[in-house]
């Protein structure tokens, strides 16, 4: 093995302190090292095609750098070895600048003992060390779809299409969405069941689509490459593998609720099918008000059942799943009018949204198709809509929600066309919006042909109750004032963002917009795109839309989604855990230890290994491992050993004791840097090694340290509820606690071991710290 | 061409020689080929050693002077010397009585005891107590360490076989968890248990909270203890690239980050951790070095 060892004098910074000659002679003497060289500059364009140069030249195959701060140009460093063909696993540093000569410039002798350790521990270590190999790692060619309106069923129907495994999610118990209780659609009054339910029947059918639904997201987590989610099968309480949707149940069932699929304008059992063309076809029992699982009373519908369907003990069941893409696609939800003062929709109950409308009109709906007042079930004359309830008003949002004028004017239509020609209908609108394909037509003809009276409201306009009667009053544009008697008033509300989308906007780190929507990464071009990776929208999550508008976007969502699986990856050097399969025993103490889930057991079951995706080579599992079968790459227990003999083995002739510390590599070497940076002076005494996590450091390997010689050692950690690999420091503290205990049982002095825990870039605490954590581990100042 | 074989006894109970008879029928295939030329523990002699020793199985650990020279003894006559059990190989139970100190032991055990009716360390005609317990590898140079308190009979069959036959035997350099079929949970036990607190069948004890030294003692028993619901104590000392096996169990449990872990005393440290080990392990070169101080 050839080793080149390239000092550098950091311009004059590091040579005051330093004894260069000293160092060189002591470094050519170190096992494997073939050559050393000084510059005052190794870090300069010039100087590194030198070091290319030279390391081709006399064929070096690895290297230790003695300079600055790896956090500073250890990217340059590793760039200019790979030139020379040496990978990053086979080089190191030795921080001779920041940890040594700028923190101990009144103490010459010690600093250069100490950068003789430093250089001495990482040529060890370097020769311990092993090439890093980088892996390409497709993503997974699955697709989670959340939500099945029209948009999700959609976007998965085109991906099952192209082979794409797909988890479609639907937190109802049927999918389908609005449009499944639309009644008929605009501009051509198509009977909307009858276009959704065949793609409701596809997608629950479709060989490389599994459903999910009564299913919620729990959470969400990037392994670099996937999202991992966590999904919540909520218990239904009724084995859909033996219902058979006969509905007996429904019949039977003594519990009356407000059903939310009428939008309250009707009630449903506590068992419940949520309309008739559900898919799939089976109930639900709603554990809110069930009197069986609220009271333990009744128990009725387990007796009428001919299946046996019925099970009262069911619980909610965790899945996992993983995919490549995630497409958002949870709609809509109507804006709540209650909030109007104006309107006095709670009041009033002749006051419905058009939701409420189109259920009371449809045939199969929970009224039969019956249009009756709902205060006293007449038959009404006079109805009148309200446009923009929600929408283009300051107070709640002021954008236009695009489906209502048309909404309004077919639910108008069919109320005329299927009920009543002789209804009195008016809409009263700010003006009508009538952009898209067949809609002007559409409102001309509901105008000229079906007799329906449209009329342009201002600012101003109250619902009011007089003997019973309702009335509309408003004025006009022109300041006019107006009163329209009503029987029913029909208000077209605003489309929100569905419940729960500000969640999963924080779950997935997915940007919402003013209003509450999920944000598209452009407006203009990247319609169906979000700024997280993998992430895509459809339909009416993203905004207001009406169906051909949240296809459109499916198709788009499915499209980039099915791009991103072919073309991305996850290219990883794999730095990461490695597993002696010979020396494993599968005790399985390292599974739980992993912050990354990255371990499981082989499928024999005789070790465990190392998901390269999720490893972060933070070494946890190399401190729980009792027989060192598994540790990061080049930080395994050989390396660690390796280095740490390199400070401690024969001693160099020196002023100062020895101390070790292993310092986290995140927020600790850096605090470290920066306290050289601001050249504040500390005991030379300290000698560090970076390490991923201070969790990575077992009570065995302090406890050899210290029989290698050590005078102390200090863990520099996290602030324990920062530190990035979740307990690693909380570890780092238990385990300290472990070994002051056993020194101390065993009569000798526990001061010797510390843990330092700091928060961020404390640089002046950091050496104020080490200062008295020195004192204490001298017994200066009792520990 | 018969192998001549002797055995001697240390400090220890002689549960290694029982567990030498406990081979059964299998021991007359066995001693076919062989002479035993010296066993006092079973052929009542206590003649001086032989010369010409083949193989020479010694059990117990290194207690007193005398002790030692028999060991040293035995090592001038014997071409293959094997430390025959836990005793003999790291210390055994004996080695806990280093956390007291040898001649606080003795002091105790001849003066506070009910049976000591003198109340009186004797001086004469007895040998003199070693400072700290020693495995014999301490005191003479070893070839062969059968572990186990008591070792298991399957086990020393198979090695004295080999032995015989000119191999080499070897031992497993893995631990009892590669041998045991409990099922493996792959959460942390959320609180230490005690052994009373029954354990679930066929579950890694460990992983429900149970002390079990299986993840850092040697293999080779085929886990007997673990696959009946009773952890793992660590009598076959520690695997091969364990670097101590209490130490590596007391960084086990510090994981689970109870408390009480921190403030356990040695006593009680060196007897849950290190229980046939003590003698031999980190925790006691520990307190020599800082007593040596
Ligand atoms: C009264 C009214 C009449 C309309 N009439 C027409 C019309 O005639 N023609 C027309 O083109 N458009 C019409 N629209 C608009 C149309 O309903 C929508 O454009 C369309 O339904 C949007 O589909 P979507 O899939 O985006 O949303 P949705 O239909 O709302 O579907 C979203 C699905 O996601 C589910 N979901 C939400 N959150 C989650 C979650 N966290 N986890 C799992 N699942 C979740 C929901 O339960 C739902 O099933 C009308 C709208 C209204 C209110
Ligand atoms: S009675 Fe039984 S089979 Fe019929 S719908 Fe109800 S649960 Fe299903
Ligand atoms: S047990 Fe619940 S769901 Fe079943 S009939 Fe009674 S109230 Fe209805
Ligand atoms: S190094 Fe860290 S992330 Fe990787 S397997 Fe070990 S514990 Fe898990
Ligand atoms: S802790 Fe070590 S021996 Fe145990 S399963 Fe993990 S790698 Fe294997
Ligand atoms: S019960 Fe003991 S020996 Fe068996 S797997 Fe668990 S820790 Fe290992």
């Amino acid at each position: 093995m050839k080793i080149g060892v390239f000092l550098c004098t950091c311009g004059d910074t590091i040579k005051g302190t330093l004894d260069y000659e000293e160092l060189v002679t002591f470094t050519e003497t170190l096992p494997n090292v073939k050559y050393v060289e000084i510059r005052d500059d190794w870090c300069q364009h010039e100087s590194l095609n030198a070091l290319i140069e030279t390391l081709s030249k006399k064929k070096l195959e690895r290297l230790v750098i003695a300079a600055c701060s790896p956090h500073l140009f250890g990217q340059r460093f590793y760039e200019a070895a790979e030139k020379a063909g040496i990978t990053r696993g086979l080089m190191t540093f030795a921080n001779i600048r920041e940890h040594c000569a700028w923190v101990h410039r009144e103490n010459p002798k010690g600093a250069t003992a100490k950068a003789k350790r430093l250089i001495r521990a990482a040529v060890f270590q370097v020769a311990a060390q092993s090439p890093i190999a980088t892996k390409t790692f497709p993503v997974t060619q699955e697709v989670l779809v959340l939500g099945a309106g029209v948009a999700g069923i959609q976007a998965s129907l085109d991906l099952a299409d192209r082979g794409i495994k797909v988890h479609l999610v639907e937190r109802e118990p049927t999918i389908g969405g609005h449009m499944a209780v639309l009644n008929k659609t605009y501009p051509t009054l198509d009977c909307s069941i009858c276009i959704l339910g065949p793609k409701m029947a596809e997608a629950a059918t479709h060989p490389n689509i599994l459903l999910h639904p009564y299913t919620e997201l729990l959470a969400a987590e990037h392994t670099g490459k996937d999202w991992l989610l966590t999904l919540n099968k909520k218990a239904t309480y009724v084995d859909w593998d033996k219902c058979t949707g006969c509905m007996q149940c429904t019949e039977k069932c003594p519990t009356r609720v407000d059903d939310d699929w009428s939008w309250g304008i009707a009630k449903r059992r506590a068992i419940y099918m949520p309309f008739s063309q559900s898919v799939p076809r089976k109930v639900t029992i709603d554990a809110e008000h069930c009197k069986k699982l609220t009271n333990d009373k009744c128990g009725v519908c387990e007796k009428v059942c001919p299946a046996e369907a019925i099970d009262y003990e069911m619980k909610d069941e965790v899945v996992k799943v993983q995919v490549g893409s995630v497409i958002l696609a949870t709609g809509f939800t109507e804006f709540d009018p209650s909030v109007v003062p104006e309107l006095h929709y709670v009041e009033n109950p002749d006051v419905i949204t058009q939701m409420q409308f189109i259920r009371m009109m449809d045939s199969v709906g929970p009224f039969g198709g019956k249009l009756e007042v709902p205060s006293d079930g007449r038959k009404p004359e006079k109805i009148v809509m309200i446009q923009c309830v929600g929408s283009r008003d300051e107070r709640y949002s002021w954008q236009c929600s695009a489906y209502c004028c048309m909404a309004a004017i077919k639910h108008a239509e069919l109320a005329k066309l299927e009920y009543d020609p002789t209804l009195d209908i008016t809409i009263v609108a700010r003006d009508i919006r009538a952009g898209g394909k067949g809609f002007d037509e559409f409102y001309v003809r509901a105008r000229e042909e079906y007799d329906i009276h449209f009329e342009y409201r201002g600012d101003d306009l109250e619902v009011v109750q007089n003997d019973g009667k309702t009335v509309v009053n408003y004025t006009d544009p022109y300041g006019k004032a107006h009163s329209l008697p009503a029987d029913i008033v029909v208000l077209s509300c605003a489309m929100n963002p569905s419940p729960g989308t500000e969640k999963l906007a924080t779950m997935l780190g997915v940007p919402l917009g003013e209003l509450g929507f999920y944000e598209a990464q452009d407006e203009k071009v990247a319609l169906a795109r979000t700024d997280v990776n993998g992430v895509f929208l459809a339909g009416t999550c993203h905004g207001p839309k009406d169906i051909p508008e949240s296809v459109e976007q499916a198709g788009a969502a499915a499209e980039e989604s099915s791009v991103w699986l072919s073309t991305q990856s996850l290219s990883k050097e794999l730095d990461v855990a490695v597993v002696n399969k010979d020396l494993c025993n599968a005790c399985g103490l390292c599974v739980p230890a992993c912050p990354s889930q990255a371990i499981t057991f082989e499928e024999s079951g005789d070790c465990v290994i190392v998901d390269e995706v999720r490893c972060q080579a933070c070494g946890e599992c190399m401190a729980t491992c009792p027989v060192d079968a598994i540790g990061p790459l080049n930080i395994n227990p050989t390396v660690l050993d390796a280095a740490i003999d390199g400070l401690l083995n024969n001693s160099i002739e020196g002023p100062e004791s020895v101390i070790v510390g292993f310092a986290c590599n995140e927020c600790m070497y850096r605090a470290i840097d920066e306290a050289g940076e601001e050249r504040l002076q500390y005991p030379a005494d300290l000698h560090l090694l970076q390490v991923p996590c201070t969790g990575s450091v077992s009570t065995p390997k302090i406890l050899r340290t210290l029989e290698a010689g050590a005078d102390g050692v200090i863990l520099f950690a996290c602030a324990s509820d920062l530190c990035h690999y979740g307990r690693g420091a909380r570890m780092a503290n238990s385990r300290v606690q472990v070994v002051r205990n056993i020194i101390n049982q065993s009569g000798g002095n526990p001061a010797i071991v510390q843990v330092v825990q700091m928060i961020g870039r404390e640089a002046k605490e950091f050496a104020a710290t080490v200062q008295k954590t020195v004192d204490a581990i001298k017994g200066r100042n009792g520990g | 061409m018969t192998v001549r074989i002797a055995t001697m006894g240390m400090a220890g109970c002689s549960g290694c020689h029982i567990a030498l008879l406990d081979i059964g029928v299998k021991l007359l295939d066995i001693l076919k080929d062989v002479e035993l030329v010296y066993s006092y523990p079973l052929v009542d002699t206590k003649n001086p050693i032989p010369p010409n020793i083949d193989v020479a199985l010694i059990e117990g650990s290194i207690r007193t002077e005398h002790d030692k020279e028999m060991a040293e003894a035995m090592r001038k006559q014997a071409k293959f010397v094997i430390a025959f059990g836990a005793c003999s190989a790291h210390g055994g139970v004996n080695g806990l009585a280093n956390v007291f100190g040898g001649k606080q032991g003795v002091e105790y055990v001849y003066t506070k005891t009910i049976l000591m009716a003198q109340k009186l360390v004797p001086s004469e005609h007895v040998p003199q107590i070693l400072t700290n317990d020693l495995r014999l590898s301490d005191v003479v140079k070893v070839d062969f360490v059968i572990p186990g308190c008591p070792p298991n009979p399957d086990e020393i069959a198979s090695i004295l076989t080999a032995l015989l036959s000119g191999e080499t035997p070897t031992l497993s350099s893995k631990s009892i968890c590669d041998e045991c079929p409990l099922e493996r949970l792959t959460e942390a036990p959320a609180k230490l248990r005690r052994i009373h607190e029954i354990p679930e069948p066929d579950k890694c004890l460990l992983s429900q909270g149970f002390l079990c030294m299986g993840p850092a003692t040697r293999a080779g028993c085929n886990a007997e203890c673990p696959r009946r619901g009773m952890p793992c104590t660590g009598c076959r000392g520690p695997s091969e690239t364990v670097w101590d096996q209490g130490v590596a169990m007391l960084d086990a449990l510090a994981a689970m980050e109870e408390d009480e872990i921190s403030d356990f005393k040695l006593p009680r440290l060196a007897g849950t951790f290190a229980r046939y080990t003590y003698a031999s392990s980190k925790l006691d070169n520990l307190r020599k070095g800082v007593q040596k101080e």
